[in-house]
């Protein structure tokens, strides 16, 4: 029998005293730098800062196509500047201060409707850079429309996935958010292979258990590390993907992705608990416990050889992974995601059978 | 005449082949300072296991506070406490929080710990990480902690041990007094003098088995090798075994001679005891 009070006051307690301790506070960390590492190191996807300059009207139908290709497009961060001359505006791509610059006639637009092909100068750097093609493909495409022209041809973009749908998830994703979220996971399995053992061996190496078993129950000692393993995991969750700025696109299936491979890895987090003797053995053990935790959910989205691919199926990092990357992307990056949850729930099952299978061997 | 507080029959427990428990049998009435003396090994710590509900007996059954040790422990467990032999304290928290946990954990105020702190004598270091107390100051705090639910029965495993004397005659006074306002008082130590001091019985444990419990002043009398120490006129002194014949028939002649100044009589100690029934001392 699980007696409430008992749980949240071992609770209030381990909570506390986890963060005292400076092996369990570390794996805290640890993830947090090295997701915020990650949103640095990699940039948003695709999107570039295009700094342009222009001479001429600013109600040109030339300028609104220009704009209009940058908003529709959510590839180009557009910085539009007018300028007074054209003087004006070849100084600013001198000074690198914009990275193109062009001139409109005043009467531009009524020149090109009248079809007297107006001359409209761009003025770009001699390395050319992506900002002089966005600025002439517009300018093409607003005379074209401002002539009354239809495109010679419609072009169209059409991105494949090369090989199994999962293979291009990181692509998909962007390395930012690919990354990040990996970090999440490695969090998960910090916190529960590293941070509640070290809790729960410590309470056996201090003796403290014996103290708390006057009063309480085994189980309800190992209720209370499990819940401070998931009180650990939505706090670093919540302060990562705040750090980090990502936001969860579908928030049901990315908290029950989470919640579900908390709880299947806290409950082996406990198993590997009651195998030590001290807090220091599992610390010095760690990186080999950890290894088959995380490793998986950073190979999740990388083309895998079958058979390998196989063993990450299997495997709950894995899997948990595929639904946070589903919920984070607010689509089915990954096709068969109810497989990823019945692996979750088996490997959940698993480990709390044997739990309730070691504390019964306990008691008696 | 006093209830029963702790009765054990026949219990036995078994590891594998060891019995580290071998069919001990006693009774500690409520208000009684019990005492179970015993070499490393002999069974103690395991016997204290068995009657707080953290280990199963193998056989044998027991009842603490008229509850069985086994299909009632969860009765049991708010009606008694422990002081355990290690500083088993939360050492990173202060020694108010250590109490407050624990009176949290039985429901008790926690104005309890306030309380304690006053009566073991470490206001001063409430507020005070526990890492930072003395060994002598963990000890009072362990004491302190096993009194926050006013247990009826209260295990002791080595209370004095690492106290300073001063400390330790403190803590001797403060189990006297518990044992008069009734909590009963189940005692391990290697100190015999403190075993004879204040236990009203004691049992000898070895090898799993009791092989004697009576009370010091029985043990020593039954036990004990009575002595006697004779200094005579030419001021030598003698040490004559009271219930040896030669000895008392030379005491007689010194007698009849006139020639005995002064004759103490020496009961055996505890310890003597002990080494005569378990084969070697503490």
């Amino acid at each position: 029998m699980i007696r409430p009070r008992i749980v949240i006051t071992l609770f209030r307690k381990d909570v506390v005293d986890g963060l005292r301790e400076s092996r369990v506070l570390v794996s805290l960390l640890t993830p947090i730098i090295l997701a915020v590492l990650y949103n640095t190191i990699f940039p948003d996807e695709k999107i570039f800062e295009a700094k342009v300059a222009y001479a001429g009207p600013e109600t040109s139908a030339i300028v609104q196509t220009l704009k209009t290709r940058a908003e529709t497009g959510q590839s180009v961060s557009l910085k539009l500047q007018h300028v007074a001359t054209a003087a004006d505006a070849r100084r600013l791509v001198e000074s690198k201060d914009v990275d193109v610059a062009f001139v409109l006639p005043n009467d531009v637009d009524d020149a090109i409707r009248a079809g007297r092909s107006p001359v409209i100068a761009v003025i770009q750097p001699q390395i050319p850079n992506g900002s002089a093609n966005f600025v002439e493909s517009s300018i093409q495409a607003g005379a074209r429309e401002l002539a009354g022209q239809k495109p010679p041809a419609v072009l169209t973009s059409e991105t494949v996935q090369v090989g199994s749908a999962d293979q291009g998830v990181m692509g998909q994703m962007g390395p930012r958010r690919y990354f990040v979220l990996a970090t999440v996971v490695m969090m998960l399995g910090m916190i529960a292979v590293l941070a509640v053992p070290i809790m729960l061996t410590e309470e056996v190496e201090k003796k403290t258990l014996d103290a708390l078993l006057l009063v309480g129950s085994y189980l309800e000692v190992i209720a209370a590390k499990a819940l401070v393993g998931l009180a650990y995991t939505a706090i670093s969750v919540a302060v990562m993907l705040g750090l980090t700025r990502l936001r969860p696109e579908d928030i049901p299936t990315f908290v029950a992705g989470t919640g579900l491979l908390a709880v299947a890895l806290i409950g082996i987090g406990l198993l590997i608990g009651g195998l030590f003797k001290s807090a220091q053995q599992v610390y010095s053990w760690s990186s080999v416990m950890l290894i088959p935790v995380i490793g998986p959910a950073f190979a999740v989205g990388l083309p895998i050889p079958g058979a390998a691919d196989l063993v990450l199926r299997a495997l709950p990092t894995s899997q948990g992974m595929r639904i946070m990357a589903n919920g984070l992307a607010g689509k089915a990056l990954f096709a068969d995601v109810w497989q990823s949850f019945a692996v979750l729930v088996i490997w959940a099952a698993a480990m709390y059978g044997l739990l309730a299978w070691r504390l019964s061997r306990r008691e008696s | 005449m006093a209830g029963t507080a702790v009765q054990v029959t026949g219990l036995e427990k078994h590891y594998g082949d060891v019995r580290a428990v071998d069919g001990i049998s006693f009774a500690v009435a409520e208000g009684e300072i019990f005492g179970l003396l015993g070499h490393n090994g002999a069974g103690k710590t395991t016997t204290i296991r068995m009657l707080t509900g953290r280990a199963r007996p193998t056989a044998g059954s027991a009842t603490v506070a008229g509850y069985d040790a086994v299909s009632e422990r969860d009765r049991i467990k708010p009606l008694i406490n422990a002081v355990f032999e290690d500083p088993n304290l939360y050492e990173r928290a202060s020694g108010r929080d250590n109490l407050r946990l624990f009176a949290d954990l039985y429901g008790v105020s926690a104005a309890r710990a306030d309380e304690l702190l006053e009566t073991v004598g470490l206001t001063f270091a409430a507020k005070r990480k526990v890492k930072t107390y003395s060994s002598g100051m963990k000890q009072r705090l362990l004491v302190a902690r096993a009194l926050v639910n006013r247990p009826r029965v209260l295990f002791m495993d080595e209370p004095t041990r690492g106290l300073d004397p001063s400390s330790a005659r403190e803590l001797r006074a403060l189990v006297a007094r518990l044992s008069d306002e009734g909590t009963t008082i189940f005692l391990t130590t290697h100190y015999m003098e403190e075993a004879d001091e204040l236990c009203d019985r004691v049992a000898f444990l070895s090898q799993g088995r009791i092989v004697a419990l009576d009370t010091p002043r029985e043990l020593k009398l039954k036990h004990g090798e009575r002595r006697a120490t004779v200094l005579l006129q030419d001021r030598s002194e003698h040490s004559v075994r009271l219930d040896d014949p030669a000895d008392a028939a030379r005491l007689d002649e010194w007698m009849r001679a006139g020639l005995v100044l002064t004759i103490h009589s020496q009961e055996g100690t505890l310890e003597d005891v002990f080494v005569a029934l378990a084969g070697r001392a503490l």
